[in-house]
């Protein structure tokens, strides 16, 4: 059965590690945020040749599973990095690439698609003729997507970002198949002398119940805010 | 009319999940069963002899697995074929496969007499069970596989300042952490590494880690003997001082004696005529029925 | 050391072993879909206390990553089977991964099931009651087959997103593609070829199924088009 001693152990060990997936996840969605608006635009306003390359781009690595990504990018990491270092005449060594880095690059190909996705729909939601009207009063592309698309955008996609930000969350369990240290390896590296896995994965499990509760509120919370907002601006 | 069609359908799932899971259980019966028939097909008649059934993992390759066949396999497999063959003219010897969790319970309700799993010594094992005193195997003292010509790896202080890749979690890897607690100022950086032999082997020969420890018995079959293109050495100084236990043993039921005092003499007979350093030959290439150099 | 070489020589050894990819596809998915159905007509029922149990259920896996459920069931089924005297210990790991993959989609499932039902008018229902139809009858008639054809293209992704989730299923012993590629390479090495291997038969039977899905999509997604435009013609007139 399942001992309340070691299961408190694990949980222990498992929250001491709330911050390392916190920043891994947070670090992917910024990174992938950045990236997917570039990569939601050009294929939305089609930019010759970057557009269709985007495209199979975004396919093929929605068609790799995610343990797989990242047990190849810790792989490669390990056996190409100082070719890759020699290539570019870089002035360090593989041992200044902390393995969480190497944790966010992987996990920014898993995440990636899917963000881009979202930002892309967001996109698609707002009228043409809003880039139109602001042309139209003299301001350039540019202006017109910081001012006008933009903070339009930012409504539409943010309660559908935080779903993927959920998603992204239990992603970051699989890092330790790479051997970073989150949440999960916290629990069962604790769980190692007493045999106790059951509880180690019932206690990260629970971890990982929180936080996405927490994800989830704050999501509902936002498409409250959101929706808010439209009818008083109506 | 609603419930009843949520009644029926929640009777479908039932049935088709209890289907399942009784289908799988009576496959997972079955081949039990096999097992079992095919290790008493083994044992010779034998009169009215004492009945004891020695179980062994079947999940941990290469000392206790089944094979591709589902037939029991490893090393302590074969050395306890040849238990049971010393000890036929007192007792009718089974050995059984079965998983690591059932291993201990089955002990305890005396459905097997003798379990082993590769164990090493442990204090508190000891105090609940009895251990054979002889060992089935050595597996070595700690030691360091570094890239190849590096003279400066010897002891454990001398990679103080070096990177080594080691989990903080499994035996050693307390140890390390131990040793750093007592020099702060110029502590071994413990790297953490994906539990892959191929990684942490590429780590060394391009400059990750500068170092790797682990059982010499390990250390020789899983890298040294696995890859001998790779760029590697394996230290010769142990990392820990003197008189560590770097055997594995049997295990008994608390009080069991006699069976005890049997299984030893039988163990220390299959040594001395060299049985046991065959088997070891076979499975490693080389002698691990004493403790190695 | 890296070389493609290894990549092909490992490919037969690894495909062999796709039919159990196959079997931890097919297996949980056909019993999530009996499960989540069964989950979501529980919850548009709300039966009392049912209907919180399963809101648990669902935010649990929901919340949680598969990986942490499977080992949850891997280590927790036998300890919980051993209360009704059975024992677990020796059983298949496959039949853990079915398990657990099973609670996974099919809450997942209920949910998409639930929405569909939900977005079917409710018009439809009254209309089958109008004919004299029971209940039963109405929703699997009527009901059903609309919400189904509501639901097809979240059950794509899902079948993609468990069909890549069994990469998995080689942390329990399963010996599937991954398993396969890492029980090669403790005997001939090269992890890393044989990981590429499958991760490139991951990707064509990945791409294969969301164009088969794009197509039947497609397909259906037109006929219902054309009879909801067939319907609103008819009315105007």
């Amino acid at each position: 059965m399942i001992e309340g001693r070691y299961f408190i152990l694990c949980l222990q060990a498992a929250i001491e590690k709330i911050p390392k997936n916190l920043v891994m996840c947070l670090a992917t969605l910024v990174i992938c945020t950045i990236l997917g608006m570039f990569i939601a635009l050009a294929r939305t306003y089609r930019v010759p040749v970057l557009a269709p390359v985007l495209d199979a781009l975004i396919a093929l690595c929605k068609a790799f599973p995610a343990n797989l990504i990242l047990l190849i990018c810790i792989m490669v990491y390990t056996y190409k990095f100082n070719d890759f270092i020699a290539f570019f005449h870089l002035n360090m060594t593989i041992r200044d690439v902390d393995l969480i880095y190497i944790a966010i690059f992987a996990l920014c190909i898993v995440a990636l698609p899917g963000i881009s996705e979202v930002l892309r729909s967001g996109l698609l939601a707002i009228p043409k003729g809003q880039f139109e009207a602001g042309y139209a009063v003299g301001m350039t592309a540019f202006q017109t997507f910081r001012d006008i698309i933009l903070p339009q955008m930012f409504r539409v996609v943010v309660p559908t970002l935080t779903n993927s930000t959920l998603s992204l969350m239990k992603t970051t369990a699989l890092v330790n198949v790479m051997g970073v240290s989150d949440i999960l390896k916290g629990a069962t590296d604790a769980a190692q002398d007493a045999y106790c896995f059951l509880e180690a994965y019932l206690a990260a499990a629970i971890v990982f119940w929180v936080i996405g509760i927490i994800i989830e509120q704050i999501s509902k919370a936002l498409e409250r805010y959101f929706s808010k907002s439209v009818k008083q601006a109506v | 009319m609603r419930k009843r069609f949520l009644g029926i359908l929640l009777c479908v799932v039932m049935a088709v999940s209890m289907l399942i899971g009784c289908g799988s259980s009576d496959d997972t019966k079955d081949s039990e069963e096999k097992k079992q028939e095919e290790s008493t097909d083994k044992q010779e008649e034998t009169g009215e002899k004492q009945k004891i059934t020695i179980a062994i993992g079947n999940a941990y390759k290469p000392f206790c697995y089944l094979d591709e066949n589902e037939k029991p396999a490893g090393y302590e497999y074969d050395l306890f074929l040849k238990v049971a063959e010393k000890m036929a003219d007192k007792y009718e010897v089974e050995v059984v496969c079965d998983s690591w969790d059932n291993l201990f319970a089955g002990l305890e309700t005396g459905k097997y007499d003798i379990i082993s799993h590769h164990l090493a010594y442990n204090a508190e094992r000891a105090e609940k069970y009895n251990v054979s005193s002889e060992s089935l195997m050595y597996f070595g003292e700690y030691r360091f596989i570094y890239k190849k010509g590096r003279t400066d790896i010897t002891d454990i202080a001398s990679v103080a300042g070096m990177t080594l890749a080691n989990s903080e979690a499994d035996n050693i890897g307390k140890v390390l952490a131990a040793y750093n607690e007592e020099h702060p100022d110029n502590p071994i950086i413990l790297q953490e590494t994906m539990p892959s032999a191929e990684a942490i082997i590429a780590g060394i020969e391009n400059g990750l880690y500068d170092a790797y420890t682990h059982t010499q018995f390990d250390l020789q079959t899983k890298y040294i003997d696995m890859y001998p293109d790779a760029d590697l050495e394996l230290g010769t100084v142990g990392l820990l001082d003197g008189d560590v236990d770097c055997g594995t043993y049997a295990v008994l039921k608390k009080g069991n004696d006699d069976l005890q005092a049997d299984f030893d003499a039988t163990i220390k007979a299959l040594r001395e005529d060299g049985t046991i350093k065959d088997i070891s030959v076979a499975w490693f290439d080389a002698d691990y029925s004493t403790i190695p150099e | 050391m890296f070389s493609w070489k290894y990549v092909v020589d490992y490919f037969p050894d690894i495909f062999a072993k796709f039919p159990v990819t196959l079997e931890l596809v097919f297996v949980p998915f056909i019993i999530s879909f009996l499960l989540g159905f069964a989950i979501a007509i529980a919850r548009l029922k709300k039966i009392p206390l049912l209907e919180q149990v399963l809101a648990v259920y669902v935010s649990y896996v929901r919340c949680t990553p598969v990986i942490t459920q499977m080992f949850v069931v891997y280590f927790g089924l036998p300890i919980l089977m051993k209360q009704f005297g059975v024992n677990a210990y020796d059983w298949n790991p496959v039949i853990f991964v079915f398990v657990a993959y099973s609670i996974n989609i099919s809450a997942f499932l209920s949910e998409t099931i639930r929405s569909s039902i939900l977005a079917v008018p409710a018009g439809q229902m009254e209309a089958g009651y109008a004919v004299g139809m029971s209940g039963f009858q109405t929703m699997r008639d009527i009901i059903v087959p609309q919400a189904l054809k509501i639901s097809l293209p979240m059950l794509g992704n899902m079948f993609i997103g468990l069909f890549q989730a069994t990469a998995l299923a080689y942390m329990v012993n399963v010996i599937d593609m991954v398993g396969k590629a890492r029980n090669i390479s403790t005997s001939r090495g090269h992890l890393l070829e044989g990981y590429i291997c499958c991760a490139i038969v991951f990707a064509i039977i990945s791409l294969a199924l969301e164009v088969i899905f794009k197509y039947v999509n497609k397909r259906l997604a037109f006929g219902h088009q054309n009879g909801y435009q067939r319907v609103r013609r008819r009315s105007e007139s």
